[in-house]
């Protein structure tokens, strides 16, 4: 097939549904209306189910109904409505429901505005429903990345047993670009666990419920999650650009990271040795990538570039563990900060830390 | 290489149009193509903006920094105060004389000066302007081929073919007007 222009939401869509996605649940919200309006159109093309819910709260449980019972399924929403969601997000991850939640994160707090974002860093990768529960959470930084990555999202959450948020940002959902849309739909995928109804002691019957008799089976639950989480952090990974030598390293994801790259480029314009260090997994935090290509006797300096307040960069000071120093250097109020920008603030502490 | 266009007006002015064949024609081609545009209140009434990013390598920051264009056309007025320095140093301007009266710009770009509107009216359909400003860009710098700018235009208008003829006629109008003398 050859590459074709659509706009992020829409494409992410498509790529959904080439994997094998075949139930659809939602409500409607800025800046990622265009998925379920494309889904209405392409679900019954394909013998799929889609259904536009009263609410996120309700969309959120029917796509853990039709995931228990064994049938690819994503919602799709932004921050608001997310937050709408995470009671089902705590539920669903006890009992082990794979689904996909694509979040195109829109500004905040409270309904926040329409335009590109990144503060739903935390709401994201440390989820606000009750419980040691984890997600996977997966941060395409262009469209092309976006259709890929929402087809690994799939494959991950039935690997793991977790549900699994498509992280992108206002900027990704709207934007048009060239994509390759690949087919990949799996056979015989696992669902030996699901609800698909019991044809009489051919097998024990299978029970989604997240109340548990015994503080054992509540351990062992808990346990089980996070050993789960742990096998995938073997996965979590990164890309990097013009990293191998740099002398500062600015770390970013999503429209974060494109901008950054551009940033890197005006500094070894000017003779400054930068690279970007860009985490695709989110959640779990791809530590040990990041300490390779991090902890380096050139580096003197790292930066992680947000728009937020300050919460990726959390997770790098924790994955560097005060080994490098890190700074933060962000904009908020849906501003992209400018190339320029990074790389001024990228000379200024370069100056301090050489001193 | 990559090159970026800047196209802005007021909304529906056809900005969006102009970007969208622009960016059709080139992914036809065989470019990677981001059609980047300004969306949600502006949308109604206000300005609209598109930033369209031409590659034939992977395009790693779409988004329009100031001083860095190499094309900006602007369909009105204040799309001129807040767009002209956008253009690179030996970049384009394209301005719409129909709505914009200045006279004086930066004298580093070189800077095409198109009645779009009225020589859309002239062709018998004021609305095609957009179209003419879209020639006038494809003429200032090589982003596609002149047989797949006009498969574009025909692509978007696929369910409007009477307007074809009139916005094609827009289209090379536009061309001849924006093509450096």
């Amino acid at each position: 097939m050859s590459k074709v222009l659509m706009k992020g939401n829409e494409a992410i869509a498509e790529a959904a549904i080439r994997c094998g996605c075949r139930a659809f649940f939602g409500y409607p919200i800025t800046p990622q209306s265009e998925i379920p309006e494309y889904m209405s159109v392409r679900m019954p093309e394909v013998g799929g189910v889609f259904l536009q819910a009263e609410s996120e709260l309700a969309g959120i449980n029917m796509v853990g109904g039709a995931a228990g019972a064994g049938v690819r399924t994503m919602t799709s929403t932004s921050g608001p409505g997310y937050a709408l969601m995470q009671e089902a997000m705590s539920n669903f991850s006890a009992v082990g429901v794979p689904f996909v939640v694509v979040n195109m994160m829109r500004g905040g707090p409270g309904s926040g505005g329409i335009l590109v974002n990144q503060g739903d860093y935390f709401q994201a990768t440390r989820g606000g429903g009750n419980g040691d529960y984890r997600v996977l959470v997966l941060a395409p930084y262009n469209v092309q990345e976006a259709c890929d990555l929402i087809q690994e999202a799939f494959d991950l959450a039935d690997e793991f047993r977790l549900p699994a948020i498509l992280l992108g940002d206002a900027m990704i959902g709207q934007m048009m670009e060239t994509v390759e849309i690949k087919d990949v739909v799996r056979e015989n995928r696992d669902i030996s666990w699901a609800t698909t109804g019991w044809d009489r002691k051919s097998r024990p019957r299978n029970v989604l419920f997240s109340l548990n008799a015994t503080n054992e089976e509540n351990e062992a639950r808990i346990l089980g999650i996070e050993e789960r989480f742990h096998k995938a952090a073997e996965r979590a990974r990164i890309d990097t650009y013009r990293a191998e030598d740099a002398e500062v390293i600015l770390v970013a994801y999503g429209t974060s990271a494109r901008v950054s790259s551009a940033a890197v480029d005006t500094l070894r314009e000017c003779g400054i040795r930068a690279g970007l260090v860009r985490p695709i997994f989110l959640s779990p935090f791809p530590v040990e990538r990041i300490r390779e290509a991090v902890i380096k006797p050139d580096v003197k300096a790292v930066v992680a570039v947000e728009m937020s307040r300050g919460m990726m960069v959390d997770d790098v000071r924790l994955a560097l563990n005060g080994e490098k120093p890190v700074y933060l250097c962000n904009r908020v109020g849906s501003f992209v900060p400018m190339p320029d920008e990074i790389a001024d603030f990228v000379k200024q502490i370069l100056s301090k830390e050489v001193r | 290489m990559m090159k970026q266009i800047l196209v802005s007006g007021f909304g529906g002015q056809g900005v969006l149009a102009i970007g969208k064949i622009l960016a059709e024609a080139a992914v036809t081609e065989g470019k990677e193509v981001c059609f980047l545009p300004a969306y949600g209140a502006e949308m109604r009434g206000g300005s609209s903006n598109v930033t369209v990013s031409f590659s034939d390598a992977e395009i790693r920051c779409p988004i329009a920094v100031p001083g860095k264009i190499d094309v900006v056309a602007v369909l009105n007025k204040p799309s001129l105060e807040r767009f002209q320095s956008y253009v690179k140093t030996g970049g384009t301007l394209i301005v719409n004389t129909d709505l914009i009266s200045e006279t004086d710009f930066r004298e580093d770009v070189t800077v095409i000066k198109i009645p779009a509107n009225s020589i859309a009216e002239e062709l018998g359909n004021g609305k095609a302007g957009n179209m003419v400003i879209a020639g006038a860009i494809k003429a200032s710098d090589d982003l596609c081929s002149e047989e797949a700018l006009v498969g574009a235009l025909e692509e978007v208008f696929r369910t409007k073919p009477k307007l074809i003829p009139i916005n094609k006629e827009a289209l090379f109008a536009g061309m001849k007007a924006g093509g450096k003398a």
